[in-house]
């Protein structure tokens, strides 16, 4: 070979290269993409609240106005769905075909499919993008005197819950909607007071707790205000039924009025500002928010544009 | 009443008293040798006990000090490791219960109580237990109850430095429930 042409191999090389890895960025039309999610939606009547953030955004999904690209091929409530493209879709056709969506999965299952490449997408993930969820600690009835239930509020370090076991991840908060959606939320801010909190609980009867098991972030954020609640002289027990009197849930932030209902509280007249609303439904300590957390999903490398559903596709 | 009945009574009384006696002896004897074995048995058993407490006081000496010694340690004391961490070096030693604490006891990771980091160690003991180079039993506390463990505590030393105080002044304790939860 001519020493000559080394430059010209190694020249075209570097050219097939770029265009490979031109290749590999431009979007292949086809495929499927495969969602994961532990909730069971059952309806997709926009009217129904939903609590669970992976709940509300399949139930965004399907609904029509972020649906248009696909059309709903087959619909088993609280079991799966497949949605196939649109052809006739005004904006042009979806680059997938289809996407198949499983529910019921709990979050094992889910992190065993995504790990052996069967889900595209899970529930299983960093949690990061806006804070679009409230973890609180949500009391049934009126059983639990509320002075107890402001001890407890008062007890917990939601500081040290960010910065440790959230690793910086969302935000403290004493307010139902984040400060970006309402702006104001800083007026609920109350700092951390233990003296007061013993004061206020007393004699405190064992105040049963009950969270999801399966997610461990909320997990090790139960089993801490469990330990802030004793600090203040709460004692609380972790119990897996669902009748416990306290529970500690993550609520998805659609409005107000929907936090309401998930609540079991009666909506706010019409008129009332949004400050009152907000400022009626945290009386009482029925709720005690704790922290603003963003969705966690888990995306395989191999989906791109998420969640823009017009533009989505997968490596073949 | 005719002689021979007063014979009669006489050998009577005699031959009851005799075997009275003797059976008080017999069972004197019998007692006193089943107390004796009794006391050799418990004494034994005392031995076996202080000598598996012993060797297994030990091991977790020796548990602790691989503990104090492991590059996870370091990184929780200089403040470089998850606060769980604990766990995973217990798990690796052996070890049922291990808490990593600063001088002034704030727990920076429990294995047992991963949530308790950041509080003091609120363990009954006293401060020479904290450099008794031997292990101990003492209760401790739980997130259900208490139970009773083989303990040991060592210095940590050594490890990166993030600031100017020395890490040698730093305290992992660890422990092993030696076997029974006495309350719940």
């Amino acid at each position: 070979m001519r020493p000559t042409a080394l430059p010209w191999i190694a020249g075209t090389s570097a050219l097939l290269l770029v265009g490979l890895a031109e290749a590999a960025r431009r979007p292949y039309y086809g495929g499927t993409l495969r969602i994961g999610i532990r909730a069971q939606v059952r309806s997709l009547d926009p009217k129904e609240s939903a609590s669970d953030p992976a709940e509300f955004a399949i139930k965004l999904l399907l609904s029509p106005a972020v649906s248009g690209p696909f059309n709903i091929a087959r619909w088993e409530p609280g079991k799966a769905a497949t949605l196939v493209a649109n052809d006739d879709y005004p904006g042009g056709r979806p680059f997938l075909d289809s996407i198949e969506i499983q529910m019921g999965r709990d979050l094992k299952d889910q992190a065993l499919d995504f790990s052996l490449g069967k889900t595209d997408i899970t529930e299983t993930g960093e949690r990061k993008g806006p804070l679009v969820n409230t973890l609180a600690l949500v009391f049934e009835g009126d059983h639990i005197a509320a002075q107890l239930r402001e001890a407890l509020s008062l007890s917990i370090d939601r500081q040290t819950i960010q910065k440790v076991l959230l690793k910086d991840q969302g935000e403290a908060t004493n307010a139902l909607l984040p400060e970006w959606q309402s702006g104001y939320a800083f007026l609920f801010d109350k700092p951390r007071d233990v003296a007061r909190a013993r004061q206020l609980a007393g004699t405190a009867p064992l105040l049963t707790l009950t969270y999801d098991r399966q997610d461990a972030t909320i997990r090790r954020i139960a089993e801490r205000i469990a330990v802030n609640a004793m600090e203040a002289g709460i004692s609380m027990r972790p119990v897996a039924t669902a009748n416990a009197d306290v529970r500690l849930e993550l609520l998805h932030i659609a409005a107000l009025n929907d936090l309401a209902a998930l609540l079991n509280k009666p909506p706010s007249p019409a008129g009332t500002s949004s400050y009152d609303a907000e400022r009626s439904l945290l009386d009482g300590f029925h709720v005690i928010p704790v922290m603003h957390l963003p969705d966690s999903w888990a995306v395989s490398p191999r989906v791109h544009n998420w969640p823009d559903l017009a533009n989505v596709w997968v490596n073949p | 009443m005719t002689f021979r009945t007063k014979l009669l009574l006489i050998s009577s009384f005699s031959v009851a008293g005799a075997v009275a006696l003797v059976t008080g002896a017999v069972l004197f004897s019998a007692r006193r040798s089943f107390e004796r074995i009794d006391a050799q048995r418990r004494e034994g058993l005392l031995d076996q006990l202080r000598r598996e407490l012993d060797a297994q006081g030990a091991e977790i000496g020796r548990a602790v000090d691989r503990a104090a010694a492991s590059a996870t340690v370091q990184q929780l004391l200089a403040g470089t490791a998850d606060y769980d961490r604990a766990q995973a070096e217990a798990e690796s030693q052996g070890l049922d219960f291990l808490d990593v604490v600063q001088t002034d006891l704030t727990i920076v990771s429990s294995a047992h109580w991963p949530a308790r980091f950041g509080y003091k160690n609120d363990w009954p003991l006293a401060p020479e237990d904290w450099t008794a180079p031997d292990a101990f039993l003492a209760r401790i506390p739980l997130p259900e109850g208490s139970a009773i463990a083989l303990i040991a505590a060592r210095p940590a030393a050594g490890g990166s430095r993030r600031n100017s105080s020395s890490l040698s002044d730093r305290l992992p304790a660890c422990m092993r429930c030696y076997g029974f939860r006495l309350e719940k």
